[in-house]
């Protein structure tokens, strides 16, 4: 038996796996809140070719761990 | 174009040069927190009448941070401006009288100083109404927090991470206009929007 399952075999049911508010504690951290964002697109497009925009990105990050 | 109704925010902003420093800051954030802010600026079909355009936009966002912060006289024609109180007025309007998409609407209020409004607009009070004291750091927060309080989405990132990432964007985006070959005061909204949004994918 987890901390995540609840022991029903006494009611004859199967195990249950517990809510998260049931397994975190308030002000816990619960894998929720570390899911990541969805980031979401522009409305429009740029002038831009979205490949030259990922290519001056990719070329300033590597330019930043190489510092 | 993708239109989904409950990750649009419209902005509602003064265009201007002083005021980029808090409008860029507002982009970030918004796109930081995994939603696609929209504004009359992403327009540029000049054969559009542009209350239309507002319109179309206002009618696919949910969500809308109004700044009412510009309140000087214009220095050449000593008038005030007046598109951000209507603008403020045709969201609360499609809230108010829209149908059961457009009642879900809510609205963030930003001006640069808390009961400053009272004065000049107090019609809006019960609203939520901010204030940004013209500071990027401090706009950030307020979105931030407003954003995770009215989607109640856990997934939204803590408003020093989303402000430490914006400094590192900002630091670089002159190196990234440079390799695009695109002068930074040429970079018009939908240029900015997307190398936000692909600055943001490459640095998770």
């Amino acid at each position: 038996m987890t901390k995540y399952t609840i022991d029903n075999k006494d009611k004859g049911q199967p195990d249950r796996v517990k809510a998260p508010k049931e397994i975190y504690k308030a002000g816990e951290e619960s894998p929720a809140s570390r899911r990541k964002r969805k980031l979401m697109p522009p409305a429009r497009p740029s002038r831009i070719p979205e490949k030259v925009i990922i290519k001056a990105i990719e070329e300033v990050i590597a330019q930043r761990s190489s510092h | 174009m993708q239109v989904t109704y409950t990750r649009n925010v419209f902005l509602n902003c003064p265009f201007d040069e002083v005021y980029q420093l808090i409008f860029q800051a507002i982009i970030f954030t918004v796109f930081d927190c995994g939603y696609t802010p929209r504004c009359s600026l992403e327009i540029e079909d000049s054969s559009e009448v542009r209350i239309d355009k507002i319109i179309k936009v206002i009618s696919e966002c949910k969500f809308g941070i109004h700044d009412i912060s510009r309140t000087e006289l214009d220095k050449d024609t000593n008038l005030p401006r007046f598109n951000m109180p209507l603008e403020l007025g045709m969201f609360l309007g499609a809230k108010r009288f829209g149908n059961d998409k457009q009642e879900k609407k809510a609205c963030l209020i930003l001006d640069k100083a808390l009961y400053r409004f009272q004065i000049f607009i107090s019609d809006i009070a019960g609203q939520d109404i901010q204030s940004h004291k013209n500071d990027d750091s401090e706009v950030i927060k307020v979105v931030r927090n407003w954003l995770r309080n009215v989607s109640g989405r856990v997934t939204i990132p803590g408003g020093k991470e989303i402000l430490r990432r914006y400094r590192l964007f900002k630091m670089e985006l002159s190196t990234l206009c440079e390799k695009m070959k695109l002068e930074i005061d040429e970079m018009v909204f939908n240029d900015y929007t997307n190398i936000v949004f692909q600055w943001l994918k490459c640095n998770p």
